[in-house]
C-alpha cells in the first residue's frame, strides 16, 4: 500500500472546530483582560480600553460566526499527524527551555535528532551526522559570524 | 528626484552593499524554489541578520531575497504544480501543463525572462511614482493618515469571496489584539499583558514574523510530509523559443501595467495581480481554449504581472508607510527596527537609503537574470531537498532568528506561540496577510485617531477635511460595494424583464 493510501485510509480528525474553539477560548481570555484596562484617558480621548475591548469582542464574535456550517472547511488530518505535530511543538518548547541548561550545541543535536526521527528520517547517518552538522554549523554561524551569544552548557561552561 | 538618484548611487558605492545584492538574490532564489518557503518566510528568517547590518545593506539584502524568491516561486509552480509562494499561483495554470507536455524548461526560461522584464519596468515605474506620491503625502496630517490606515484595512477585508471576507476581517482583528499588547501609547497603561513584565514592551515584530511564517509554515509542511510523496519532474529544453520577444511583447507590456496597477492598492499582492493579468490575456486572446492546457502566454502574463505588482506594492510602502503586501510589511518592520520611519519624510531625510534600495532592486534583477540563466538546472534540484532535513532546519533557523534579536528565550517562546497561532489559523482558513497588515497599520490608525480626538476635545469635525473625506468615502464605498452590486444587478435584471414584454 502506498504512503498516501495508508494515511488516507486512517480515521481522521477535523481540526477546524477544534482550532476555532481553541481560538475562542483564547479570545475570551483576552476579552476579560481587555475589560480590566482602566477606561479613563486624556480629555477627549477614547481611552486605552476602547480599542482592545472592541478588537477582542469582534474577534470572539467572528470566531463564533466561523462555527456556522457555511464557513467550515475540511481540515481533516489523521490521528498520527496530530500526534506528530503535537510532539514537534512539545519538543520545540522543550528544546527552548533546555537550551539554558544543556547549552546550545547539545540541546540542538538532541532536538534535531528527535525532529528528524518524528518526520520519518531513519538510519544512523540521518539521525546522527545531520543533527551534529546542523547544530555545529548554526553554532559557528551565529556565535562567531553573527556574534550572537548562544546559551552555553551550565555544567561545563561551553557549547 | 535626480539628486536622490545620485545620492542613492553614491550610497551603493560600498563593497558590502554591492555584495549583499547578489547574496540576497541567491538566497531568494534558493528560498523561493522550495514549496512553502515563500519570500515572506525567507525575509522573516533573515530579518534578524539584516538587522545586524547597517540599514541600507540589510534592506538591499532583504530586497534581493524579495526579488529572487518572487521569480523562483515559479520553479515548483511549473515542475510540481505547487507554487513556491502564492504570488506564482497563476503560473501553475499553464506552467504545469507545459511541464506535462515536456516543455518545463521553456516555461522556466520564459518565467525568468518575464519576471525580469516585469520587475525592471515595475522598478522604473516605482522610481517615478513613489516620490510623486510622497511629495503629495508630505502635506498629510493625522486625519489623512488615519483615513489611509482605514482604507488599507478595508481593502484587505474586501479581498476574496464572501467567506474569505469574514475570515480576512477576523484575521485583521486577531492582528489588532496582538499588536495592542503592551503599554498604551498615550496613558502608559499596560494592556492585555497578564501581569508579565516582558510583555509590557509589546510583541516584538521579529518573533511575530518568524513565528507566523517560519514556525507555522514548518509545522504545516511537516504535517503534509506524511501525505505528499516527494516528486521528481522532467525538465526538457530551456530555450524560450524563436522570436520570443516579438511573440510576447504585448503580453509583457499589458501584464506589467495590470500587475503594477494592482500592486499600488494596499493589501493587493502579486497573486491577485498575476490572476488579473492572466485573465486579461486570456480574454483578449484568439486562442482562449489553449489556456490552462500549456499556453506559454499564460506563464508570461502571470510572472510579468506578479513581479510588476511586487514593485507597485513598494510605492505605498515607501511613500506612505502602508505595506502594499505581506513582504512589504516585513520590509517596513525592518525599517522600523532600524529606527527609520517610513513615509513621505523618508524621501527627504534618507534619500540615499530610498533611492539606493530602488537602484539596488534594478541591479538585483540583472543578477537574477544572470543567476537564473546560469544556474537554472541547479535551482530545479532545490525542490528535491529531502523534507525531513529541510523543515527541522527551517524551524531551528526560525528559533535562532527570534533569539538573536535580544538574546531572549522569552522572544523564542513568543515566536513558538505565534507559530502555533498561525497553525490553528491555517486550520480555520484564516489568511495571515490581513493579520500582518493590521499589526503594521493599527498602531498608526489608533495613534492618529486618538491624537486628533485629544487635540479636538473629542470632536470629529476633522473628518470634513477634503482629502480625509474623500479617502474615508472611498473606504465606505469599498466596504459596501460587495453588498450593493448584487442589489444593482437584481434591479437591472428586473428592469430588463419588465422591458422585454413591452418590446415584444
Amino acid at each position: 500500500m502506498s504512503d498516501q493510501n495508508r494515511f488516507a485510509s486512517r480515521r481522521g480528525i477535523n481540526l477546524y472546530i477544534f482550532s476555532v474553539i481553541i481560538l475562542i477560548i483564547l479570545g475570551l481570555v483576552f476579552v476579560v483582560s481587555a475589560w480590566t484596562i482602566p477606561s479613563q484617558g486624556l480629555p477627549g480621548d477614547s481611552g486605552p480600553r476602547a480599542l482592545p475591548v472592541a478588537a477582542t469582542v469582534l474577534t470572539v464574535v467572528l470566531l463564533l460566526a466561523c462555527l456556522h456550517p457555511n464557513q467550515r472547511l475540511n481540515s481533516e488530518v489523521s490521528v498520527s499527524q496530530v500526534r506528530q505535530t503535537a510532539l514537534l511543538v512539545a519538543s520545540t518548547i522543550g528544546f527552548c527551555l533546555s537550551m539554558d541548561i544543556l547549552g546550545y550545541v547539545i540541546a540542538t543535536t538532541v532536538y534535531a535528532t528527535l525532529a528528524t526521527f518524528i518526520l520519518g528520517g531513519r538510519g544512523l547517518i540521518k539521525l546522527t551526522f545531520y543533527p551534529v552538522v546542523l547544530s555545529l554549523g548554526t553554532f559557528v554561524l551565529f556565535r562567531y559570524l553573527l556574534s550572537v551569544p548562544l546559551p552555553v552548557n551550565s555544567l561545563i561552561g561551553a557549547f | 528626484m535626480f539628486e536622490g538618484l545620485l545620492s542613492g548611487l553614491g550610497a551603493l558605492a560600498d563593497v558590502t552593499v554591492l555584495i549583499m545584492i547578489p547574496v540576497g538574490v541567491v538566497l531568494g532564489i534558493a528560498i523561493g524554489a522550495v514549496p512553502g518557503l515563500s519570500a515572506t518566510v525567507g525575509m522573516a528568517l533573515f530579518l534578524p541578520f539584516a538587522f545586524s547590518l547597517d540599514p541600507l545593506t540589510g534592506l538591499v539584502m532583504l530586497l534581493g531575497i524579495y526579488n529572487g524568491a518572487c521569480y523562483s516561486a515559479a520553479i515548483p509552480a511549473v515542475l510540481v504544480n505547487t507554487p513556491g509562494s502564492p504570488t506564482s499561483a497563476a503560473t501553475t495554470l499553464d506552467g504545469y501543463p507545459m511541464a506535462m507536455n515536456g516543455r518545463a524548461g521553456e516555461a522556466l526560461t520564459l518565467s525568468l525572462i518575464s519576471s525580469v522584464i516585469g520587475g525592471v519596468v515595475g522598478g522604473v515605474l516605482l522610481i517615478l511614482f513613489a516620490p510623486l506620491l510622497a511629495r503629495y503625502a508630505s502635506q498629510f496630517g493625522s486625519a489623512e493618515y488615519f483615513a489611509i490606515a482605514v482604507l488599507a484595512l478595508t481593502m484587505i477585508a474586501t479581498i476574496g469571496g464572501k467567506g474569505a471576507r469574514l475570515k480576512a476581517v477576523l484575521s485583521a482583528a486577531i492582528g489588532t489584539v496582538v499588536v495592542l499588547i503592551g503599554f498604551d501609547p498615550f496613558s502608559a497603561e499596560p494592556r492585555m499583558t497578564f501581569g508579565n513584565e516582558q510583555m509590557l514592551g509589546g510583541i516584538q515584530l521579529i518573533p511575530l514574523l518568524v513565528g507566523l511564517f517560519g514556525i507555522a509554515e514548518s509545522l504545516k509542511q511537516m504535517e503534509r510530509l506524511m501525505l505528499k510523496p516527494h516528486t521528481k519532474a522532467a525538465v526538457g529544453s530551456f530555450s524560450p523559443g524563436n522570436r520570443w520577444f516579438r511573440k510576447y511583447r504585448k503580453t509583457l507590456l499589458g501584464s506589467t501595467a495590470v500587475g503594477f496597477g494592482s500592486g499600488l492598492l494596499p493589501g493587493v499582492g502579486g497573486d491577485i495581480g498575476g490572476y488579473l493579468a492572466y485573465n486579461e490575456v486570456m480574454r483578449v486572446s484568439r486562442e482562449k481554449d489553449t489556456f490552462g492546457k500549456g499556453n506559454p502566454q499564460g506563464v508570461v502574463a502571470a510572472e510579468t504581472a506578479n513581479n510588476a505588482s511586487n514593485m507597485g506594492s513598494l510605492v505605498s510602502t515607501f511613500s506612505l508607510g502602508i505595506p502594499g503586501n505581506t513582504q512589504a510589511a516585513v520590509l517596513l518592520g525592518a525599517l522600523l527596527i532600524a529606527g527609520i520611519q517610513p513615509g513621505p519624510g523618508l524621501f527627504s531625510s534618507s534619500a540615499d537609503l530610498v533611492y539606493g534600495s530602488f537602484i539596488a532592486m534594478l541591479i538585483a534583477y540583472v543578477c537574477l537574470l544572470a543567476f537564473g540563466l546560469v544556474g537554472i538546472r541547479g535551482w530545479v534540484r532545490l525542490i528535491q531537498v529531502p523534507p525531513h532535513f529541510l523543515w527541522p532546519g527551517v524551524l531551528l533557523f526560525s528559533i535562532l532568528g527570534a533569539y538573536a534579536v535580544r538574546n531572549s528565550l522569552f522572544d523564542v517562546l513568543v515566536a513558538i506561540s505565534m507559530g502555533v497561532l498561525g497553525y490553528f489559523m491555517s486550520k480555520v482558513g484564516l489568511p495571515v496577510p490581513p493579520l500582518l497588515i493590521a499589526v503594521i497599520v493599527i498602531p498608526m490608525a489608533e495613534e492618529n485617531l486618538r491624537r486628533l480626538l485629544i487635540l479636538n476635545g473629542g470632536d470629529f469635525s476633522w473628518i470634513l477635511s477634503p482629502v480625509t473625506l474623500v479617502i474615508l468615502t472611498l473606504a465606505v464605498v469599498i466596504v459596501l460595494w460587495p453588498a450593493v452590486t448584487p442589489l444593482v444587478s437584481k434591479v437591472m435584471s428586473h428592469d430588463n424583464e419588465e422591458a422585454a414584454p413591452r418590446g415584444r
